[in-house]
């Protein structure tokens, strides 16, 4: 035995072991074994989650001793949210009737795309976090590009709990952005790339792309029109240069196309990640 | 499979699933009372406990994380070597060679594990001879292979040398024996050639753009403007083949 201490598996070899944090599913409740339960665990778990140690928090909540129960499942969702482990968390806190488990559902839903699922979820809230469920549904609102829908939750918002306030401000600030901002044609872009090589990806904002067309359909244009003044149009030359620089000039423009859907993704993407971040962090605060 | 063999498996698996568990399980433990506010030496034990669990579970990086958090101030000498030892370990599995030879520079226990670990340790720093005479001493028994190994044991390639060597392909690629060689060693040439070729034929612009930009992407934009990465993954990778072969002679 090259070692014959127990648990050395990451010693055997220079490479450390990754475990793949995929595959965390609990042991079964098992009732013979002396209950534990989650309410006890619960600031050890938030301890654990606040320090970024996720995987001692997905440890401890696996255990067979854990008694079933709202609190046990909330906790386990809030471990696997954490480790962004999103279907898992929305799987668990579903399973959960506390509030806090109904709010988080949310977000997790959000960042997996379910918005109807996200909007049905809150429809079925009846408490006292009204802004709070308002907040969430001007989020969701936004990410489902529904901007008549997001003026009326917002007129909910009162600016005025602490908790809340800073995030109400950030959707208000997202929302009048979306509205200022125009998407650009992929089309255009396409059409100014046939006028020019690289007008299209320069429309779309990538200065680089486009001096990098530019120069690629210059210089293969270049090449076919001394090949072409040498040695005429039918020469191979020619028509070999001219062939491989009309495949740029066509690849140039659909490259302008695609910038532009990329350049407008970009966009949606990041005002995405901002309403996502800003339904989740009032939860921290209220929650956690 | 042999039902002798699948048993020996399936046992072979269950415990160290098992082991993997309660191991995992014993570090929260260590976390629990840090948790519960422990006096500095309390959490000095714990934090050493949990980083040699999480050692054995082959996460370093929260290793690294728990010893970062020893109250240093409360920390015995004893202790010191210890977190030395572990934070080395840590730093050795993780391929940083420079900062594990920097906490063995600082002292490890005299216990053989540690010794067994510090020639390691060495041999990564490439220090082979204090590293050999380290391991000859600890298993005199394996003397012999100990010795052939070390006589292959890996130079360090130098990037200026890659450099040099790489206006030349495919020699750069043969002295960091790199084996995907070809495509770029035929791109550089059909540039030269092209560049060359167009060059005596008359067709300046051809030659000037069309080698030119062949010549640019392979030569520079690959072959030579990737040396110094190349170099160091070369060294890397000679270096874990080097300490995998040393590992499994270092046991009794």
């Amino acid at each position: 035995m090259r070692n014959s201490r127990i648990g050395m598996a990451g010693r055997a070899h220079l490479k450390p072991v990754t475990i793949n944090p995929t595959v965390w599913s609990p042991q079964n409740y098992d009732a013979s074994l002396p209950a534990r339960y989650a309410s006890a665990e619960r600031d050890f778990v938030m301890y654990l989650l606040d320090r970024g140690l996720k995987q001692d928090a997905l440890t401890l909540l696996a255990q067979p001793c854990l008694v079933p129960s709202d609190t046990l499942s909330f906790l386990r969702g809030l471990a696997l949210f954490d480790d962004k482990q999103m279907q898992g968390a929305h799987s668990w806190f579903s399973q959960s009737s506390l509030e806090e488990s109904l709010f988080f559902d949310v977000v997790s839903q959000a960042h997996l795309g379910s918005y109807s699922g996200a909007r049905n979820t809150l429809d079925g809230y009846n408490g006292p976090r009204e802004e709070l469920r308002q907040l969430q549904l001007a989020g969701i609102s936004l990410l489902q590009d529904e901007h008549d829908l997001y003026g009326n939750h917002a007129s909910h918002f009162t600016y005025s709990d602490v908790d809340l306030s800073d995030s109400e401000k950030a959707l208000d600030d997202v929302a009048k952005a979306i509205a200022a901002h125009r998407n650009k044609s992929p089309l255009a872009a396409g059409a100014l790339s046939a006028l020019l090589p690289g007008a299209g990806q320069l429309y779309a904002g990538s200065l680089g792309e486009a001096l990098s067309a530019f120069l690629t359909v210059g210089s293969l244009a270049g090449i076919t029109a001394e090949n072409w003044h040498r040695y005429g149009v039918k020469s191979w030359r020619t028509i070999l240069s001219g062939s491989i620089c009309s495949l740029f000039y066509i690849g140039n423009i659909y490259g302008a196309y695609i910038s532009v859907d990329i350049h407008n993704q970009e966009f949606k993407d990041e005002t995405s990640a901002i309403v996502l971040y800003n339904i989740h962090i009032p939860l921290r605060n209220i929650y956690r | 499979m042999k039902p002798l063999r699948l048993f020996c498996t399936i046992s072979i698996f269950l415990c160290a699933t098992f082991t993997v568990r309660a191991q995992s399980l014993e570090a929260v433990e260590y976390e629990r009372v840090l948790f519960h506010g422990a006096s500095p030496a309390e959490a000095n034990a714990a934090l050493l406990s949990r980083a040699a669990c999480l050692e054995q579970l082959g996460r370093y990086d929260d290793a690294q994380d728990a010893l970062d958090r020893l109250r240093l101030f409360s920390l015995s000498a004893e202790d010191r070597l210890r977190s030395n030892h572990l934070r080395g370990v840590a730093m050795l599995r993780t391929g940083n060679y420079q900062g594990a030879a920097g906490c063995l520079d600082e002292g490890f226990p005299q216990d053989k594990e540690a010794s067994r670990d510090a020639a390691l340790i060495l041999a990564s720093d490439r220090r082979f001879d204090e590293s050999l005479s380290l391991a000859v001493s600890l298993y005199p028994q394996h003397s012999d292979e100990l010795q052939k190994l070390f006589k292959k044991a890996p130079k360090a390639r130098k990037e200026g040398a890659a450099m040099m060597l790489s206006f030349l392909p495919p020699l750069g690629h043969i002295y960091l024996k790199d084996d995907k060689w070809l495509g770029t060693t035929l791109a550089s040439y059909a540039g030269a050639a092209l560049t060359v070729w167009q060059f005596i034929e008359g067709n300046y612009i051809t030659a000037i753009l069309g080698g030119g930009m062949l010549l640019n992407a392979s030569y520079m934009e690959h072959n030579i403007a990737t040396v110094p990465q190349r170099t160091q993954q070369a060294n890397q990778k000679a270096m874990e083949s080097f300490l995998d072969k040393l590992e499994s002679l270092l046991c009794d």
